[in-house]
C-alpha cells in the first residue's frame, strides 16, 4: 500500500487552476521531490496532503485513509500522528524554549511526554546542549535544525518540507538536505520536499513535476 | 507540556500586559470586596445598635439627627424635653419600656449618658468588673473608655462640659468609677453611664457659675435652655431623649403620629431613619461600587485587547500548532485558559487585597476598630465575584477564541 495515493486532484485559486494531478503515489520509505516553478501549486499540494487546505476535487489517501473524508478533529489528529512538517520560515514558537518546542509537537500529536525522545532528537541534529535556549537566541542554522528535530520527534511516517533550502547558500543547502534525509531514515519516514531549488535534484531520484498551469498565477498560496 | 504550561509560557512572555491586566482586575475586585465587607459590617453594626428600640423620642428637629444622637451617639442632640413628658410616655399603655437618656457632658471626648440601668440590658451589655451605678456621681464605663483612659474601679474623673473633648472642666464634682462593662462591639463601649441625677447635679452646679452659656446647642440636659425658658426658677428637670419599646404592633401605627402632632416632642423610628440614611449614603457607596465595576469591566476589556492582539501577533504560532496536529478546539481552549488564568489571578489578588485592606483598617483606623471591622469575614456574595470575573474573562476571550477557531491555517502559513 502506498503511503501517499492521489487521484484526480484538482484545485483552483480565484478561478485559475493551480493543481491538476490525475494520478500520483509514493511508496512507504521512498523519498520524492515536488518540483516546479513558483506558482505551480507546490504549497497547495503540501497543504492538501497535510489536511490543511481542502482541494476542489479528487481524493487523497494517506496511509490508506481518505484525508478529506475525515471530520476536522480526526484530520488534525491524523496530521499530528502521521506527518512532520518543516516550514520554509521554520515557525518555532517563540514563547517556548527549544526543548518545549519539541515537547509541544509530541503533546499536540497526542504522544506521551518523553524527555528522552526530545533529547535524542536534538542530539541527532547536533543541538543536545541547546535544550533550554529560546528560539530568539539561536542562529538561523540552529533554528533550521530545531525545526527539523521538531518535525521528526513525533516519529512521523511522512515528512513534508516546503522549500527548506531556497534561502540557504550551497553549503547549508547540502547540510539541510543531509539532515532531512538522515532524520527521515532514522524514523523510516517518507520525505517529500517541495522545491524549485535545482541543487536538491541530485539528492532524491523520485520526482513529481508540477507545471505552471496558468500564466499569470503568482498566487501567494501557490 | 500541558495547556496550562503553554498558557503560562505565553502569559510570561507578555509579562507587562499580563501584570497590567491582573492589577486592573485586582483593583476592581478589591474595591468591591472592601465595599461589601465594610458595608455589611457597618450595616450589621447599625442594626445591632438599633436592636430593641422601636422609637426614639426627643426634641423637635431633624429626625435623623435625633436617631444619630440618641441611638448611635454620633450627632449632637436636637435639644431637651421636659422630664414630665418623658414620664408620661413611660406610663403610656402602648409603651412596654421607656429608657430616658440625658446628654450634655463628656469625658475625654466620650459621652457621659445619664440613664437607667435598663439601658445596659437594652444594649445587651454586661458588667465585666465592679457593678452598675446606683447613686449619683457613680459611673459605669464602657470597655473602650476604660481602656483608653486607663480607668479602674474606684478611680475618679472630672467631666467636661459639652459633648466634644476640650469643653470646660466641671471642677469639684468628680465621678467615681464603680464598674466597667465588657466589650460589646457596639456604641456602649464608648459611653460613660451614670444616673440622670448626676447630670442634673453637675449642671445645677455648673449653671451656678456660668450664666448665659454660649455653647447652647451642645449644652445638655442639665439646666434650663437659655432662650426657651428664661429665668425659670427652679429649672424644670429635663432629659434629652427617650428610647421606647412598643407593647404591641398597634403602637407603631398610633404612637409616632400622636407624639409628632404634639407641640414639644418628636418621635423618630430608627428603622425608617436608617433606611433613609443608608439611601443617602448609598449614593456614595453606589458610586464607589460603580467605580469598582468599571475597573473590573476595563480589565476585562484590557484582557480582550491583549488576547485580540495576541491572536494577531501569534497567528503564525497558532497556525503552526494546528499544523503540528492541534485541533481548533485546543487552540480556542488555549486562549480561554490564558484569559481564565488572568481572571483567576486578578480575582484572587483582589480578594486578598480587599480583605487585607479592611483587616488593616480594622486594626489601624480607630473608628473602624471601634466598630469591630474585620477583614476576616467572608460574605456570601463573594463567590459571585469569582463567577463575575470568570464570566468576564471568558467573554473577553470569546472573540479571539472564535477568530482563532476560524483561522485558515493554510493561508496564514503560506503568507509566513
Amino acid at each position: 500500500m502506498p503511503l501517499i495515493d492521489v487521484t484526480g486532484l484538482r484545485h483552483a485559486i480565484a478561478g485559475r487552476p493551480v493543481l491538476d494531478i490525475p494520478q500520483w503515489s509514493v511508496e512507504t520509505g521512498r523519498h520524492c521531490l515536488l518540483l516546479g516553478p513558483s506558482g505551480s501549486g507546490k504549497t497547495t499540494l503540501i497543504h492538501a496532503l497535510a489536511g490543511l487546505k481542502r482541494p476542489d476535487g479528487g481524493r487523497i489517501l494517506l496511509d490508506g485513509q481518505a484525508v478529506w473524508d475525515l471530520d476536522a478533529a480526526a484530520r488534525d489528529h491524523l496530521r499530528g500522528r502521521l506527518i512532520g512538517i518543516v516550514f520554509q520560515t521554520l515557525h518555532l514558537v517563540a514563547a517556548l524554549d527549544v526543548g518545549q518546542n519539541l515537547h509541544l509537537a509530541r503533546w499536540l500529536a497526542g504522544l506521551p511526554r518523553d524527555a528522552g525522545a526530545v533529547a535524542r532528537a536534538l542530539d541527532r541534529v547536533g543541538l543536545g546542549n541547546r535544550l533550554a535556549a529560546k528560539p530568539e537566541h539561536l542562529s538561523q542554522g540552529e533554528k533550521q535544525r530545531v525545526a527539523i528535530a521538531r518535525a521528526v520527534v513525533t516519529q512521523p511516517k511522512l515528512i513534508l518540507a516546503d522549500e527548506p533550502t531556497s534561502a540557504l547558500d550551497d553549503e547549508n543547502c547540502a547540510l539541510v538536505m543531509d539532515l532531512l534525509l538522515e532524520q527521515a531514515d532514522v524514523c523510516s519516514a517518507t520525505l517529500l520536499v517541495a522545491t524549485h531549488d535545482e541543487r536538491t535534484r541530485a539528492r532524491i531520484s523520485d520526482r513529481l513535476d508540477l507545471p505552471k498551469l496558468s500564466a499569470q498565477t503568482e498566487g501567494r498560496a501557490a | 507540556m500541558t495547556i496550562l504550561g503553554l498558557a503560562w509560557a505565553y502569559l510570561k512572555r507578555a509579562a507587562l500586559t499580563t501584570t497590567l491586566n491582573v492589577a486592573l482586575l485586582a483593583l476592581g475586585t478589591g474595591t468591591i470586596v472592601v465595599l461589601i465587607l465594610a458595608g455589611t459590617q457597618v450595616q450589621d453594626r447599625l442594626a445591632r445598635d438599633a436592636a430593641g428600640v422601636d422609637l426614639v423620642v426627643g426634641a423637635k428637629g431633624s429626625p435623623l439627627q435625633l436617631i444619630l444622637s440618641a441611638l448611635y451617639q454620633i450627632d449632637i442632640p436636637t435639644g431637651n424635653i421636659p422630664l414630665s413628658q418623658a414620664q408620661a410616655l413611660a406610663s403610656d399603655p402602648l409603651v412596654a419600656q421607656a429608657v430616658p437618656l440625658a446628654l450634655g457632658d463628656s469625658f475625654r471626648g466620650y459621652r457621659i449618658v445619664g440613664t437607667d440601668p435598663a439601658f445596659v440590658a437594652l444594649r445587651h451589655a454586661q458588667v465585666a468588673t465592679g457593678r452598675l451605678w446606683q447613686a449619683p456621681m457613680e459611673a459605669t464605663v464602657g470597655a473602650q473608655v476604660a481602656q483608653a483612659a486607663g480607668l479602674k474601679v474606684g478611680d475618679q474623673f472630672n467631666s467636661n462640659h459639652g459633648l466634644s473633648a476640650g469643653g470646660a472642666v466641671h471642677e469639684g464634682m468628680p465621678y467615681t468609677v464603680v464598674g466597667i462593662l465588657a466589650p460589646t462591639g457596639g456604641v456602649v463601649d464608648r459611653l460613660v453611664l451614670t444616673p440622670i441625677d448626676s447630670v442634673w447635679a453637675v449642671h445645677d452646679a455648673h449653671h451656678h457659675h456660668h450664666d448665659g452659656d454660649a455653647d447652647e446647642h451642645e449644652h445638655g440636659a442639665g439646666g434650663a435652655q437659655g432662650g426657651a425658658q428664661p429665668a425659670q426658677q427652679p429649672p424644670e428637670r429635663e432629659v434629652t431623649s427617650v428610647l421606647l419599646r412598643y407593647r404591641s404592633p398597634i403602637a407603631a401605627a398610633l404612637l409616632p403620629r400622636r407624639i409628632n402632632t404634639g407641640s414639644v416632642l418628636q418621635a423618630a423610628s430608627p428603622a425608617a431613619e436608617m433606611t433613609r440614611l443608608l439611601s443617602l449614603v448609598g449614593i456614595g457607596t453606589d458610586t464607589v461600587r460603580g467605580f469598582g465595576l468599571l475597573l473590573v469591566a476595563s480589565s476585562a476589556l484590557s484582557i480582550f485587547v491583549a488576547l485580540y492582539n495576541a491572536t494577531q501577533a501569534r497567528r503564525y504560532d497558532l497556525a503552526v500548532m494546528r499544523a503540528l496536529g492541534a485541533t481548533r478546539m485546543r487552540i480556542s481552549c488555549l486562549l480561554l485558559t490564558e484569559a481564565l488564568a488572568m481572571g483567576a489571578a486578578g480575582t484572587a489578588l483582589g480578594l486578598a487585597l480587599g480583605h487585607g485592606a479592611v483587616e488593616l483598617a480594622g486594626r489601624l483606623v480607630p473608628q473602624a476598630r471601634d466598630m469591630g471591622i474585620t477583614g476576616l469575614q467572608f460574605p456570601a456574595t463573594e463567590p459571585y465575584l469569582l463567577v463575575l470575573a470568570a464570566g468576564l474573562s471568558v467573554l473577553a476571550a470569546l472573540v479571539p477564541a472564535v477568530q482563532a477557531y476560524r483561522t485558515d491555517v493554510s493561508a496564514v502559513l503560506s503568507r509566513g
